[in-house]
């Protein structure tokens, strides 16, 4: 966990959505719109690690590519530092392409097998307009020794490196332009195990030698812990729960965070085990629940869960959305879907 | 690696019979085509001219005067087929060559951008898809070549390129669009590289060898599309010597004098099976995945 948290945000979601038409019926004569990051309220401060947990399908990579502008929302506006995001152009964009990074879950289809390392790696440099091919190559190699590669390896090709290796070249280019901002998309969930303790420490190196703020992306709850300041639980492209990952990991109150985490196998005896398991499959984003999106899921819910979809309001020092802790006014407005 | 990439490229191609018989097959022929263009050629390899009408000795069958034997009017097989290699082979690369530039360049773009362009290029290409190819391409063969009898061969050509660059063009765009999805293109994008330093870098190498392989493969099949058109009296005028047309020429004869048009399309054969073999091959040199694995 980083020293230097401040609590001025760097970036921040406002009421962000993402939508994909998906075509259906005959011909795709027929739209159908999901959305798999449904207004979204999220800020990353300066300097912390911000986590995002959720199963698959919950919206939590579609948001991390929609704070880079990967991905265009269809409501909503990211903040950088103040700036919209969504209304960069050219030189101002360029700028902002080299503050914000990602480094992707898989080690393999995210680094093109037909360049050498050293093009991989300099390519946000090339990006931001770096023209002089003397700092480019300095500032690879160092990039290449922060990740702990070895720069000779510059002018080889990804395919003669290892997973664990090759989530290094990933690191190297997300921070090869110092960037204020990276999104760690599952970045070890495709790594031997033995591989992933070594990934995340490196990476926890680098956030707190640099400053840096990251939004990592994770389905595992106790590297959550491990790693973040702050977590924010997803669950069908809405936060259910936020605060600090002390509070949300360590005393979860909503019913998914808590179903969640009792999935984690652990080894502390003290822990009460209660061996619940989540039933079903989480919504389909075409077919979504009436009321709360996890009533349908969730052991405790009851009438009012399955009418009102409850929003995310404080209580308990972090932010939940669920009724059992605040009341039905806290309702958001009844969904037109 | 520490071979430099020339010698990586030799290797391959020396490291795979396949691809050796496949180059070794085209590098003959472009020698001979080449050296086709001196008279003196004939007269040192097949001993006579290609357009050398020898009455005395009509239909006669292969032996060692005559390699492949001697036509109606006498002349030589072996010859008239030397004298028709520059046209049989520069024809496919010309078609395959000019349907791959149009199609590629339109497929890229269709792909990446999306939106209207796409649509715009994929309804065109499929007017064309729509028509028999080879039907279309006679037609418009037909017409044209009717105007002017000097430029039939480039006519046809043109036919051949017409119904050639829709298939070139799915195949860029399909290929496009599952690049466009990979996370290196979107690491590309999230380094704020433009759409078209992102197409040069991420996506035409990629293509480029799905596309290759496609082509060489395209050349032989169109090497022996333009001799069906040559049947029909497309293309090539007589008496100038082209392979497809000898094969129908010779049809007639069949089966008696079977070396009229076994011989030259025997050679036709060989060299369409060149273009698949060397194309195989040019996919290896593009692919570094593939490196080392034999």
């Amino acid at each position: 966990m980083s020293p230097a948290t401040s609590t001025e945000d760097l970036v921040s979601a406002e009421a962000l959505s993402v939508t994909y038409k998906v075509r259906t019926g005959f011909l795709g004569s027929t739209h159908r719109v999901i959305k798999p990051v449904d207004c979204v309220d999220l800020s990353v401060r300066k300097g912390e690690v911000m986590t995002v947990i959720g199963e698959s399908g919950s919206g939590k990579s579609t948001l991390g590519f929609a704070l880079l502008r990967l991905v265009k929302p269809s409501a909503g506006r990211v903040l950088f530092s103040g700036q919209d995001i969504g209304k960069a152009k050219g030189s101002d964009l360029r700028e902002l392409r080299r503050q914000m990074q990602i480094v992707f879950q898989d080690p393999y289809s995210s680094l093109d097998p037909r360049l050498h390392v050293k093009d991989i790696v300099s390519e946000p440099l090339i990006g931001s307009g770096m023209k002089d091919p003397g700092e480019i190559d300095d500032r690879t190699s160092r990039a290449m020794t922060m990740v702990g590669l070895d720069p000779s390896a510059k002018s080889k090709y990804v395919h003669e490196f290892s997973g664990g290796q090759r989530q290094r070249i990933g690191i190297a280019r997300a921070i090869v332009g110092d960037p204020q901002f990276v999104v760690l998309d599952e970045p070890t969930s495709n790594l031997d195990v033995s591989i992933q303790a070594q990934i995340l420490n490196l990476l926890m190196d680098l956030q707190s030698k640099s400053g840096a703020s990251y939004l990592f992306i994770s389905h595992n709850m106790a590297v959550s812990q491990y790693v973040s300041d702050r977590v924010a639980v997803m669950y069908a492209g809405e936060v259910v729960e936020r605060g600090t990952s002390e509070e949300v990991i360590g005393e979860p109150m909503h019913p998914y965070t808590q179903d969640l985490l009792s999935c984690v196998p652990t080894m502390d005896i003290s822990r009460k085990v209660t061996d619940v398991k989540i039933t079903g499959d989480p919504p389909s984003f075409a077919d979504l629940p009436r009321g709360c999106r996890y009533s349908n899921r969730c052991k405790r819910a009851f009438d009012l869960c399955k009418e009102k979809e409850p929003a995310l309001a404080a209580a308990g020092g972090r932010e939940v959305a669920c009724f059992l802790y605040h009341k039905e006014e806290r309702a958001v407005a009844p969904p037109e879907r | 690696m520490s071979k430099s990439s020339s010698s990586v490229t030799l290797g391959i191609i020396f490291g795979n019979w396949a691809t050796l018989v496949g180059v070794g097959i085209l590098v003959v022929f472009l020698v001979l085509s080449a050296l086709a263009a001196w008279p003196v050629t004939y007269h040192l390899i097949a001993r006579y001219s290609p357009d050398a009408l020898n009455f005395g000795s009509s239909n006669a069958p292969p032996s060692l005067a005559h390699l492949f034997g001697t036509d109606a009017e006498g002349r030589d097989i072996f010859a008239r087929v030397i004298a028709a290699l520059p046209i049989d082979i520069v024809i496919p690369f010309e078609v395959v060559g000019a349907s791959v530039g149009i199609g590629f360049l339109l497929g890229t773009f269709a792909g990446y951008l999306g939106g209207w362009v796409e649509e715009l290029v994929l309804r065109v290409a499929d007017l064309f898809f729509a028509f028999p190819s080879v039907v279309l391409a006679l037609t418009i063969s037909a017409i044209l070549g009717a105007t002017d009898e000097g430029l039939r061969v480039v006519f046809t050509e043109l036919a051949l390129i017409v119904v050639g660059w829709p298939f070139y063009t799915r195949l860029a765009r399909a290929q496009v669009i599952s690049l466009k999805q990979m996370p290196f293109v979107r690491a590309a994008e999230a380094s704020g590289l433009g759409k078209l330093r992102i197409i040069r870098m991420h996506v035409i190498p990629h293509l480029a060898s799905v596309v290759a392989v496609y082509a060489t493969l395209d050349m032989g099949t169109t090497l022996l599309l333009y001799s069906v058109f040559a049947f029909f009296g497309l293309g090539v005028a007589p008496p100038t010597p082209e392979l497809g047309r000898m094969v129908y020429d010779g049809l007639t004869a069949l089966p008696g004098n079977w070396w009229w048009s076994f011989f030259p399309g025997l050679i036709l054969m060989i060299l369409a099976l060149g273009f698949s073999l060397a194309g195989e091959g040019l996919r290896d040199v593009f692919d570094p995945r593939l490196r080392g694995q034999r």
